[in-house]
């Protein structure tokens, strides 16, 4: 690889010193330099690594679930401060990251300028994963206002807004 | 309908949330005892009446009312010093002050004769003859009198025994009688001169029945042993004991004397006792001696004068003049040698039915008789006449408004001596109230008021409304016209506006100022009935509180009197209003609220005889304000008319007429008519299409065997409005009805439905047209009742449930309200085994026994074929209710408290939970833990419970209540007889601050924090400042 030369590079601080051993441990910056270039050579795989690092990401909200359950569950039914704070947070931190969604996978997005259509886009999938896994929280806590009493699914949740009915005949003692 | 049902949404939760945190019994605080409750004490019209003899003047006077309340009154201010209120059955025949107590005699199928303690009103001995009725045959036949000699009394009772009873310890000491079922009733005793060799001995005058009328029977017994000396028999032919008097006598040393009336043969008698000889007087040469006899219409009569023994002088007087008003008397004196009655004084003709009374002079023993009339409608007049000097001595004009009081119907003189001879009148009116008038101090209780039959509480309207339009009418006649146009409207507003501006500096002083921060909470002051009637009073204006609680009370009573009094000053009467002769007053209406612009209105439905034996229809039109009549210019709105029919029913419509906004009243009479009230033709359409749909009952009668449904009937030209029968009821023989569940006035259902444990709803039964009815079979071996809720519009019954054994004696009451039932009674329990108690008993109507099932569509039609689903169930209840009702708020949301007049002279509000008939009797489940329900149990006594915390408020026969603008608080009322009014919240006052809430420290804090931040700001600013530099 290092042959030899007459001119110097400075644009490159490579110094064919053969004569010198490098030190124990000691890497010269070409080394590493020629590595990442070897590397950014191959695009493909950067774009795989993309996608699985999205996939990542998109998959974490689902390994919380259980713990999440589990804590809904230590909480109890009853309507308190604790039960009421961990539900909304359940509600609302999913809603947040659907929201905030294309922050979170900007990093994966590929380099290239070309506009992709979505259902194109190699983050299509993973981005879809995402938010169903943000819906299952929100399930949830869904399941969790349920079982506390809160969600207006009973007769006597609609109680208030039901009409009396007007009587047609008025009698009087 | 609609706007309370989103007014009662939107405080639903907050409300439910506070109610189920608060406490479930909550008791008076005790600072708030005599604050917000005010009680009066009555005791009914006085009948007989009894002054302490003294010189001085009696500290009070002792009475006996209609009622049959023994009573001692403070003679200076009215106050009550005691009462002992006797059972409703037994009457009071006598009362007679013994050494500075009380001796009263009184009963009727049993016979008491007791000594009261003049200062407390304890009973310091009672003697109660065994077996032995107070009534005899002939009505009467009880007296009493104190003998001069010992002390002693000598009492007559049921006409036939003749005791004479240890003052000091009621034993009798002698007993004489004659057969029971003798024709002879004795009813007066007379201590007097004896005859022959009998020094002490007792007349004992007495009437024996005759084929066409009595004659007298005059028994001589020996006063130590009692022993019949002697009997006479004189000749004479008397029609009533009243025309019998007996004079004279009082000791051994004075000679007695009867006179007595004989009306067939028109001639007086006079006998002395002790001898044989009648002197017989035509009556005819009696009335020639007086010129106020010329156009005599009446029989001559005996004027009571009161009891007073030794008195020879009496008084003679009679009706005359067309109108029956006038009276002419004439006063007699038996001559002592002759034995005959001489005319002495000549009272003259007076109008205004006079009265008369009599009284020694402490301080020569001369008679003196008093006459008291009404010389003008708004004047009474006291005439003081001296028998030994025959003339009138005094005479005195006091005010006594005719409209307010009516006639004087008797009165008692007492004559003492305070350095001068002075006097004291008390009298009572027609109204039932009792006065007392002398020459400084003067004043009247209403005891109409024990009377009280009905209340309607009306609001007072709101101050800013009523003065602004006040103003904005007193600046135009043109205004109150309507004929301003709007700009004209407007600016006017605008320069009244501006023109109040300048008051702002003022209302900014006073809202900010400090002493009201530190005001503490209201104190009870001494307060009682007698000052409510006041004449020199101030009534603070009749303006609305800023909670609604203030409102006029309006009592109507059985003397046809109306008062109206202010709940929030200790029921200051604000006006009364006498209807004389008889108005038996019906109904009292609220027909124009006071929320508009216009005074409000109520409307007197009153019977009144027609002067030859029918009934007539009075209505009245009165400004609730004032108490006047309510003029207006339209002629369908006149202030009284009336209908020639006797009174059948009288409902308020729920409907207004346009003219004068006021609620249209149909009267029901007994020619089976109906009439409107406007009779305009408006309201006559009106009611023609009303009538599809009205049906409604006429009488309820306690004691009928069935119910009667009826319905108008209006023909097509408006000439006829008629009432047909569409539905009777007959309930099973023996059955008889003995009472109605009331329901309150005013009503508002928040929820339609209940809210389970797991969240599903039992929807309400909505039918507004269901009626309770309790009916009694006392005449068969077990005695049971019967509930029976019944539709009143198609006469179906919708449930019925009977309780075996139950007490016949004990009261049975019942109160319905939103889709609930309470009745009380009283159980013997169905084996010998079974606890014997009061029994309270609840009924829930739901539209379906499953949940979440409510019957579909708008409207509620009582023809529809659905029947309530009922839960019924009943508690031992631990005291003798004899009144009953349930608290009314704003919105319904407050949860509701039933509410007892109990048989131990209090008022208890019982919260409904506690009679949900929901109540698990076993072991409560999730469910029921989750829907707050209370295991069974039977009620508790919590005298926590009770509203009138130590008062005794006597006699409740009815609760009303009524809404105030906090949904919490409800005003209670309840009377009969005692008048006792509270405020009570089922759910505690959630929506007002607490009393001992400290503004001042919040404020202080609030003070605090601002001076601090005046003070720490520039040093902030400065320290900012100094940082940038380095």
């Amino acid at each position: 690889m290092a042959t030899k030369q007459w001119k110097f590079d400075f644009a490159s601080p490579d110094i064919p010193r053969k004569s010198v051993i490098d030190p124990p441990g000691y890497l010269s910056s070409k080394d590493v330099a020629t590595r990442a270039q070897k590397k950014s050579q191959s695009d493909d795989d950067q774009e795989l690594l993309k996608v699985k690092k999205a996939w990542d990401v998109a998959l974490a909200p689902g390994k919380q679930l259980p713990m999440q359950a589990f804590m809904l569950w230590m909480s109890g039914n009853s309507v308190q401060i604790f039960s009421v704070a961990i539900t909304a947070m359940l509600m609302f931190s999913p809603i947040r990251a659907i929201l905030n969604m294309a922050q979170v996978f900007d990093r994966f997005e590929s380099a290239s300028g070309v506009k992709q259509s979505f259902t194109e886009s190699a983050l299509y999938l993973p981005k879809i994963t995402f938010i169903a896994m943000q819906l299952l929280s929100i399930l949830l806590g869904m399941w969790k206002l349920n079982s506390m009493g809160l969600l207006p699914t009973s007769h006597s949740d609609w109680l208030a807004f039901q009409d009396p009915k007007t009587p047609i005949e008025f009698a009087s003692m | 309908m609609m706007m309370r049902a989103h007014y009662s949404r939107a405080l639903l939760l907050l409300t439910l949330l506070i109610a189920f945190v608060a406490p479930v019994v909550h008791a008076l605080d005790e600072a708030q005892a005599g604050v917000i409750d005010w009680h009066h004490r009555w005791i009914g019209t006085p009948r007989l009446t009894a002054t302490p003899k003294t010189v001085r003047g009696s500290p009070h006077v002792f009475v006996a009312t209609e009622k049959n309340v023994v009573a001692a009154v403070r003679t200076k201010t009215g106050e009550l010093i005691w009462r002992q209120m006797l059972r409703e059955d037994e009457d009071i025949h006598v009362i007679r002050p013994v050494n500075g107590n009380l001796f009263v005699l009184s009963g009727s199928t049993k016979t008491n004769a007791r000594m009261l303690d003049g200062k407390t009103g304890q009973i310091i001995w009672d003697f109660a003859p065994a077996g032995e009725p107070a009534y005899s045959a002939s009505g009467f036949g009880q007296a009493a009198t104190v003998t001069a000699e010992d002390g002693n009394l000598i009492v007559i009772n049921q006409g036939i025994h003749i005791r004479k009873l240890s003052a000091n310890v009621g034993t009798p000491i002698w007993h004489w009688s004659i057969e029971e079922g003798s024709p002879t009733s004795f009813f007066a005793v007379v201590e007097a001169k004896g005859f022959d060799k009998h020094d002490s001995v007792l007349y004992v005058i007495g009437l024996t029945r005759g084929v066409a009328a009595f004659s007298l029977e005059i028994a001589v017994l020996d006063s130590n042993t009692g022993e019949r000396i002697k009997t006479f028999n004189p000749k004479s032919s008397i029609l009533r004991y009243e025309d019998v008097q007996v004079l004279g006598g009082g000791s051994f040393e004075k000679t007695g004397y009867v006179a007595w009336l004989e009306t067939e043969n028109k001639q007086l008698g006079t006998l002395k006792l002790g001898s044989d000889r009648v002197n017989h007087q035509t009556l005819k040469s009696i009335i020639d001696e007086s010129s106020g006899f010329d156009q005599i219409v009446g029989p001559l009569e005996f004027e009571y004068l009161g009891p007073l023994e030794g008195r020879t002088a009496f008084v003679l007087s009679a009706a005359v003049g067309e109108y029956h008003d006038a009276k002419s008397a004439i006063l007699l004196e038996i001559d002592e040698k002759t034995s005959k009655a001489l005319v002495t004084f000549d009272f003259l003709e007076r109008t205004g039915f006079s009265v008369f009374s009599a009284a020694y002079k402490p301080s020569t023993q001369d008679l003196v008789i008093l006459r008291a009339y009404r010389a003008e409608v708004e004047s009474g007049l006291l005439e003081l006449v001296d028998v030994t000097k025959h003339e009138t001595t005094m005479q005195h004009e006091f005010e006594l408004a005719h409209d307010q009081f009516g006639h004087i119907t008797s009165a008692s003189l007492e004559l003492f001596n305070k350095g001068q001879d002075q006097y004291r009148v008390s009298f009572t009116t027609m109204d039932g109230s009792f006065h007392s008038y002398a020459d400084t101090e003067r004043w009247y209780r209403e005891e109409s008021l024990a009377y009280a039959t009905g209340v309607e509480l009306l609001d007072l309207p709101e101050r800013k409304l009523w003065t602004q339009e006040a103003d904005e009418l007193a600046h135009d006649a043109k205004t109150a016209e309507g004929h301003l146009s709007l700009i004209d409207r407007y600016t006017q507003r605008l320069t009244m506006h501006l023109s109040q501006l300048k008051d702002l500096p003022q209302f900014l002083i006073s809202y900010a100022n400090p002493s009201s921060l530190f005001r503490k909470a209201p104190k009870a002051v001494p307060y009682s009935e007698v000052g409510i009637g006041a004449s020199n009073r101030t009534l603070s204006p009749l303006y609305r509180d800023q909670f609604g609680v203030r409102k006029l009370m309006i009592v109507s009573t059985g003397k046809g009197k109306l008062v109206a009094m202010d709940t929030a000053n200790k029921g200051q009467i604000v006006w009364s209003r006498q209807f004389n002769w008889g108005h038996d007053i019906k109904n009292v209406f609220t027909v124009r609220p006071a929320n508009l612009r216009l005074p409000p209105l109520i409307a007197v439905v009153a019977e009144t005889g027609d002067g030859s034996g029918g009934h007539m229809i009075r209505m009245y039109r009165l400004n609730a304000l004032t108490g006047q009549d309510y003029e207006s210019e339209s002629h369908f709105f006149p202030s009284s008319s009336w209908i020639p029919a006797g009174y059948k029913n009288a409902i308020k419509l729920p409907f207004e007429e346009s003219e004068e906004r006021t609620q249209v009243i149909v009267i029901a009479d007994d020619r089976m008519h109906l009439t409107t009230f406007p009779t305009s033709i408006e309201v006559q359409e009106h009611f023609k299409n009303f009538a599809d749909n009205f049906y409604f009952l006429l009488d309820k009668k306690i004691g009928a065997k069935s119910l009667n449904g009826y319905k108008a009937i209006v023909s097509a030209d408006l000439e006829r409005m008629d009432i047909e029968p569409t539905w009777t009821l007959n309930f099973p023989e023996d059955e008889e009805i003995v009472t109605f569940g009331e329901r309150p006035n005013y009503e508002v259902m928040a929820s339609l439905g209940r809210v389970l444990g797991d969240r599903g709803v039992m929807y309400k039964y909505q039918n507004p047209n269901y009626v309770t009815v309790i009916t009694v079979a006392a005449k068969v071996a077990v005695p049971f009742m019967t509930v029976y809720l019944v539709d009143i519009a198609k006469g179906s019954i919708l449930y019925q449930a009977t309780h075996d054994n139950i007490g016949l004696d004990q009261p049975i009451l019942a109160t319905q309200f939103e889709n609930n039932v309470v009745y009380t009674f009283w159980s013997e329990g169905l084996s010998t085994y079974d606890a014997r108690g009061y029994q309270v008993a609840s009924l829930e109507l739901y539209e379906s026994g499953v949940r979440n099932d409510r019957i579909k569509g708008e409207t509620f039609s009582s023809f529809s074929s659905q029947r309530p689903h009922v839960i019924a169930q009943s508690f031992p209840f631990p005291y003798e209710a004899v009144a009953i009702g349930v608290t009314t708020t704003k919105a319904g949301i407050s949860s509701k408290d039933l509410l007892f007049g109990l048989g131990r002279d209090s008022v208890m509000a019982l919260n409904h939970r506690w009679l949900d008939p929901r109540r698990p009797t076993s072991a409560p489940t999730a469910m029921d833990k989750e829907e707050m329900l209370v295991p069974y149990g039977a009620i508790q006594e919590d005298t926590r419970m009770m509203l009138s915390y130590h008062l005794e408020v006597a006699g409740v026969r009815k609760i009303v209540t009524a809404p105030t603008l906090l949904e919490s608080t409800s005003v209670v009322v309840a009377y009969g007889h005692d008048l006792f009014v509270t405020r009570h919240a089922p759910s505690k006052t959630f929506d007002i601050l607490n009393e001992d809430f400290s503004k001042s420290q919040l404020l202080l804090t609030i003070m605090v924090l601002l001076v601090m931040l005046v003070i720490t700001k520039p040093m902030m600013d400065r320290k900012e400042l100094k940082e940038k530099w380095f």
